[in-house]
């Protein structure tokens, strides 16, 4: 159905779909609850192993044909933090960095590896209303970017500021983010880049569920080096990238004020006159071009029939 | 890059025998190897001489071979129940820890034993954070190139120009 929609036709009902809402009550969004897959996959990323050799930005950037970056791969300049403090982001030539951080107390600092984390229940999916995104069977949030508008909902609705777009593009606007190569390797099975090219077993995947059961084990037997928590089991309605680490989430980056709620609930009402709008706008449109053509018609008509009455 | 890919593929089990081939004979009684070259990521890097018998003239069996040496273990996991086990016939590492390791998608739990051994590191996780974490406490080299030199794919994966001098670690 949608690999018909084209830029046009999505921009019209995107019109139409304001017009509505000044007539019509939002529904919820049956159309966009998503099943949770139970064999689904996830890499659990352990910070505490973490070295910050970035092998796994340097695989990504080789597996996903991104562009060569201004330093090499081996550069540990890049840990350093921007003018205000700010650290590095995922962004249309990287979909995954790796920062550093020196929490408190701690001799050494720790690494964390940000990319997407691929929801279960992902807020970009939900709040893309021409439906570019899929979550696969597999784990993946993956999307279509012959679908998207660019209308970059998306980048606002990620709890984890993930979703980037090609600037440099302002006509064909394309979204980018990280796919869990899910056309190269996921769909076959196979782990991600990142994770096959990290040498220390920083991450680790497989089924989400058995990675639960692994992290929670690591807590159990090494409770002093790990904090009592999975990031990410729970965070907006849990995430296939789980996280555990030795200092609190908050001190390494992570947004702890996440509720654990999936962030589709907020937006659902919204959501609810999407499909609406995207069946009925057709019959609406055809509704006031009738309108128009007609009072135009109507005056012409009238035009001629006024001398005819004198 | 895919051919690159193929012949990873076809030269992987060659590797896997060639690092197989190491058959560190078991217990401290037997003579153990002068030197072990680990070459497995051959594609990004030259091989790795590891000097075996500077590590064995400062360390126990144990402290790297957990409890498969009959030295007795190290490792307060281990000791469960590895405590007194005897010594294995082939105690090389990759003996235990497969070259790769990729949970099953659809498998919710990984191995038979679903108590112990669920955690284990594959080759290249469980060498580095074997070498990197005792090299960390001992003062040992800690960058990766101090014991990894690049091949030339190994300079372009890592985008170093071919003429640069290879950066600090
Ligand atoms: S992390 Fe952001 S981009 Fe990734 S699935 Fe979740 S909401 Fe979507
Ligand atoms: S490859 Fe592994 S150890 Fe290296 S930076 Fe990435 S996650 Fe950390």
């Amino acid at each position: 159905m949608f690999t018909k929609t084209s830029r046009r036709t999505v921009l019209k009902s995107g019109l139409t779909g304001a017009l509505a809402t000044l007539f019509m009550r939002a529904k919820s969004a049956e159309s966009h609850s998503i099943k949770k897959y139970p064999d689904s996959s996830g890499v659990l990323v352990d910070l505490t192993r973490c070295v910050g050799c970035r092998s796994c930005e340097a695989a990504c950037n080789a597996e996903q044909n991104l562009p060569e970056p201004e330093l090499p791969f081996t550069d540990k300049s890049v840990f350093d933090e921007g003018e205000h403090g700010q650290k590095r982001r995922t962004d249309e030539t990287r979909y995954t960095v790796v920062n550093r951080y020196e929490p408190e107390g701690l001799d050494h600092p720790l690494f964390r590896k940000v990319q997407c984390n691929h929801c279960q229940e992902p807020a970009c999916l939900s709040s893309c209303f021409v439906n570019a995104y899929t979550k696969t069977p597999e784990g993946a949030v993956i999307y279509d970017p012959d679908i998207c508008v660019g209308c970059r909902t998306c980048m606002i609705a990620c709890p984890f500021y993930i979703p980037t777009f090609k600037y440099s593009s302002a006509f064909h606007p394309r979204i980018l983010k990280c796919i869990f190569c899910y056309d190269t390797r996921l769909k076959y099975g196979r782990e991600p880049a990142c994770v096959e090219a990290c040498p220390q077993d920083a991450l680790l995947f497989g089924s989400r569920d058995t990675l639960i059961k692994i992290g929670r084990r690591r807590i159990e037997e090494k409770g002093d080096r790990y904090v009592d928590h999975i990031y990410g089991e729970y965070e907006a309605g849990g995430t296939s990238w789980l996280y555990l680490s030795s200092v609190p989430f908050e001190e390494v980056g992570f947004n702890t004020d996440i509720s654990d709620e999936p962030i589709l609930d907020s937006v659902k009402n919204f959501l609810g006159i999407v499909p609406m709008v995207l069946t009925i706008w057709p019959a609406l449109f055809t509704g006031f071009h009738l309108l128009a053509t007609r009072k135009e018609k109507g005056v012409e008509d009238q035009n001629i029939h006024v001398p005819e009455d004198k | 890059m895919k051919a690159l890919w193929k012949i990873v593929k076809v030269f992987f089990p060659v590797i896997m025998i060639c690092y197989c081939v190491f058959p560190v004979k078991g217990m401290c009684g037997q003579e153990p190897p002068e030197s072990v070259v680990l070459s497995y990521l051959h594609k990004l890097y030259k091989p790795v001489h590891f000097d075996h018998q500077v590590h064995t003239e400062m360390y126990d069996c144990c402290s790297c071979h957990h409890h498969t040496t009959g030295d007795g273990t190290a490792k307060a996991g281990c000791k469960k129940c590895h405590s007194d086990s005897a010594a294995l016939e082939n105690v090389s590492c990759s003996s235990c820890h497969q070259f790769k390791k990729t949970v099953e998608i659809t498998q919710s739990v990984p191995v038979a034993d679903p108590l112990y051994h669920i955690d284990k590191p594959d080759l290249k996780g469980a060498l580095h954070l074997q070498c990197l974490g005792c090299h960390q406490t001992e003062d040992g080299p800690t960058g990766c190139q101090e014991c990894h030199e690049f091949t030339p794919a190994g300079r372009t994966r890592f985008a170093l120009k071919n003429e640069e001098l290879q950066r600090r670690d």
